[in-house]
């Protein structure tokens, strides 16, 4: 009786024990690094292969995330790829991270790692209006002489949002270059003589140059 | 010596050495055990270029050298026996191998990795290349040392980390012509909690509060909110991907910001779809949204896991307060610059049905905006871009182009071609110039600019460019050069800018047909340190009797 007694306390026991194996056996390991599921065969996130062996170089402690307050490194020389700007400022992790490994980024350009904020719409190469220190774009009217409308007397110092609406928010959407595409309110307001009237409603580069309205005269 | 044939043999390689050594590579090895009987192993092997035969150098810590010759290899070890049988060199002891030049495996490119110098720069030095990764992350164990390879981090391992910059940004322009000023404040900041669940996920924001004063007196303050959301995936622990609230859809960027959500997944053989679901915010100054619902999807093919040409196909489904409005389709073909080569193409593709505000549009198909690109690097700095692009407004219930009437919409084409290249054709001089060609619903034309920067003249880590252009645009023709003087400082950098244009316009008489215009441009950027940027531009416009200027500041600081 006594033994039966025994063997009914003893199976939970040996269930959990049972149990407790196979998920120690199973379970992730805390800190043990998963596998890669794809990029593995282009490399790790940061190649370690060709640092030096003396790990106290960089490290500090013993997780293997502390650098040290002394860590440098010359971009440049170690990979022969320099780092300008903001570039050089940026921490590792910024661009060698999970996603895979940063040569496959680096060779899609600047939208390897930064939204194409002008929706793939102004093609691959951010440097003509964008530098390295900031993403401030530099002024650059003189730029509009490459176009079909260079930009002259008034139009030359008018913000850009003024012709192209959506430019704050990254549009920069042509627009169309007949003069009451922008100018609807002017032709409105038109007295003198009355346009509208007139049916002077288009083509206003008949009398009107693209310097100011009052050059105006016939042809 | 215990045999003369060994001991002859050993003399003629002792002989060989110092002539190997012009050609030859060496290899650094260290010995990993001593069997005890004249041969060590050591910690370099086949993968490293070692071949039976070659010779081998050990120099103990005590002095000397042993000498002796590669007799059995393996990946990653190799055995050396040692022409001195009774020496016993201990384990660690240093040495090296000679390798002919030209076996041992050279490091290559990812298959990714562009070869091209950047454009803007040249080339002075051959471009050191990274080595061939050749361990797998598969192959790790927590029982193995740590140095023997590395392993990724998983972001349950890791911290979660901040960043950003808060910017200003002030530009005023004012005009003696009828009083055309105009102003925009902007005060902003960009930022990122990377990891706060240790799961790898990002919150980010991105916006600005800004201010305008119109040309037509209009005033407003707006609250300009490019992204505010959080995602997690897409990373090489996680192939599913999702994102929740205001952000650019980031595997298709030509479907647009989005309020709501989407989802992708990449597959193992690096392809990848996905789908997304929510508003679009009109792209203007306040960025309301609610009006125009989209759903779309994606696929993405790629060749390989380098992802070095990609197809991308999607499609956009848009209702306007309710009402079907856009079907839009997407094809994106894009190949990375391996060999110098950069290929782009995109294609929006709507489809009109024929109804009442398709009027004008169909039914049927049609090209909206195309855009493609051929780009090649030269190993000099130097590089070519052919572009072409087309233009035509799409019809659409949605405010997406205000200024643009229906007749706009309607009749207007915009097709454009444009060569871009450049050189150096000296260490210090750059040569650039675009050619390019339009054909619109009225006219056609065409620009041409060319110039000549040079680097370290007239002052020390200066430089001067010098541009004339042409250009038979939309109302005439115009004729100019300018001049920049610039040069890099220890705090940052300035360029100082002038720029004299005669344009002709078409169709006026011949005493006012004629317009010179002049234009100085200044402006000068600080590196302050500790993430502080700061930029100053002014600029003067000159044009008949009339005058216009402008000044702008921009201040960051990046956290």
């Amino acid at each position: 009786m006594a033994t039966r007694h025994r063997s009914r306390r003893s199976l939970p026991a040996a269930l959990f024990t049972l149990v407790f194996l196979l998920f120690a056996c199973v379970a992730p390991q805390t800190g043990t690094a998963e596998l890669h599921r794809w990029w593995a065969g282009l490399g790790p996130v940061l190649p370690h292969e060709t640092f030096p062996a003396d790990c106290n170089l960089c490290h500090l402690g013993s997780d293997w995330q502390s650098l040290r307050q002394s860590f440098t490194f010359d971009h440049g020389k170690e990979t022969g790829v320099a780092l300008h700007g903001a570039h050089g400022q940026a921490r590792c992790l910024r661009c060698h991270n999970d996603r895979g490994p940063v040569s496959v980024f680096q060779a899609r350009g600047c939208v390897g790692c930064h939204e194409d904020t002008h929706f793939g719409k102004l093609g691959t190469d951010c440097s003509l209006c964008h530098g390295e220190n900031t993403w401030q774009a530099a002024p650059a009217r003189e730029r509009h002489a490459r176009t079909r409308f260079p930009l002259t007397g008034a139009h030359a110092n008018v913000a850009c949002h003024r012709c192209h609406p959506g430019a704050l928010a990254g549009e920069f959407q042509p627009t169309d270059t007949e003069c009451v595409t922008c100018h609807q309110q002017d032709l409105a307001n038109t007295t003198n003589p009355p346009h509208v009237p007139l049916g002077w409603v288009s083509n206003c580069d008949r009398c009107h140059m693209t310097v100011r309205w009052p050059q105006a005269q016939l042809r | 010596m215990k045999s003369p044939h060994r001991a002859w043999f050993g003399l003629c390689l002792l002989a060989t050495l110092p002539a190997q050594t012009s050609q030859d590579e060496r290899v650094e090895l260290r010995v990993l055990s001593s069997s005890g009987v004249g041969t060590v192993a050591v910690d370099r092997g086949q993968a490293d270029g070692l071949a039976v035969g070659d010779a081998v150098v050990l120099r103990p810590r005590a002095g000397g050298e042993y000498r002796g010759t590669i007799i059995r290899v393996d990946e990653r070890t190799a055995t050396v026996e040692l022409l001195d049988r009774d020496v016993e060199p201990p384990a660690g002891t240093r040495g090296e191998a000679l390798v002919p030049a030209g076996r041992r495996p050279r490091a290559t490119r990812p298959a990714a990795e562009p070869v091209a110098p950047p454009p803007d720069r040249p080339t002075t030095t051959p471009e050191r290349q990274p080595p061939q990764w050749q361990n797998r992350d598969e192959a790790w164990s927590a029982d193995k040392p740590l140095l023997a390879q590395v392993r990724p981090v998983h972001p349950r391992d890791r911290r979660a980390q901040y960043g950003g910059r808060f910017f200003a940004y002030a530009d005023l322009n004012h005009s003696n012509v009828e009083d055309l000023d105009n102003t925009i404040l902007r005060t902003g900041s960009e930022a990122w909690l990377d990891n706060p669940f240790g799961r790898g996920g990002s919150l980010r924001f991105d916006g600005d509060f800004n201010y305008k004063t119109e040309t037509d007196g209009a005033t407003g303050l707006d609250l300009t909110v490019r992204e505010l959301s959080y995602h997690e995936g897409g990373t090489r622990f996680e192939p599913t991907r999702w994102q929740v609230g205001r952000f650019l859809q980031a595997d298709v960027p030509q479907l647009g910001l989005l309020d709501g959500v989407a989802w992708s997944h990449r597959r193992e053989n690096g392809h990848r779809f996905g789908a997304s679901l929510g508003f679009l915010p009109e792209l203007d100054d306040d960025m309301q949204t609610g009006e125009d619902l989209q759903l779309a999807a994606f696929y993405r093919w790629v060749n390989d896991e380098s992802e070095t040409l990609s197809v991308t196909a999607a499609a956009q489904k848009t209702f306007h307060r309710g009402r079907s409005d856009r079907d839009l389709v997407l094809l994106d073909v894009r190949r990375l610059p391996v060999d110098g080569w950069d290929l782009r193409g995109s294609l929006w593709i709507d489809l009109y049905s024929g109804r009442d505000r398709d009027a004008g549009k169909g039914p049927g198909p049609e090209i909206t905006h195309a855009f493609a690109s051929a780009g090649r690097r030269f190993a000099g700095g130097g590089g070519l871009d052919l572009s072409y692009r087309r233009l035509r407004f799409p019809a659409q219930l949605r405010n997406a182009h205000a200024p643009v009437t229906a007749a706009e919409i309607g009749r207007d084409v915009y097709d454009r071609l444009a060569l871009t290249g450049w050189t150096w054709p000296t260490e210090h001089q750059r040569a650039h110039g675009v050619l390019s060609g339009f054909v619109d619903e009225d006219t056609d034309g065409a620009a041409l600019e060319l110039g000549l920067d040079t680097m370290e003249v007239l002052l020390e880590r200066g430089h001067l460019d010098v541009t004339v252009w042409g250009n038979a645009g939309r109302f005439g023709s115009s004729l100019g050069g300018r001049v920049t003087l610039g040069r890099t400082t220890d705090d940052g950098s300035w360029d100082v800018m002038y720029e004299l244009a005669n344009h002709h316009f078409d169709g006026f008489s011949a005493n006012r047909d004629d317009l010179l215009q002049h234009r100085l441009y200044a402006t000068r950027t600080f590196e302050l340190g500790s993430g502080w940027h700061a930029t100053a531009h002014a600029g003067a416009h000159f044009w008949d009797s009339d005058r216009a200027w402008s000044l702008g500041a921009y201040l960051q600081r990046s956290f």
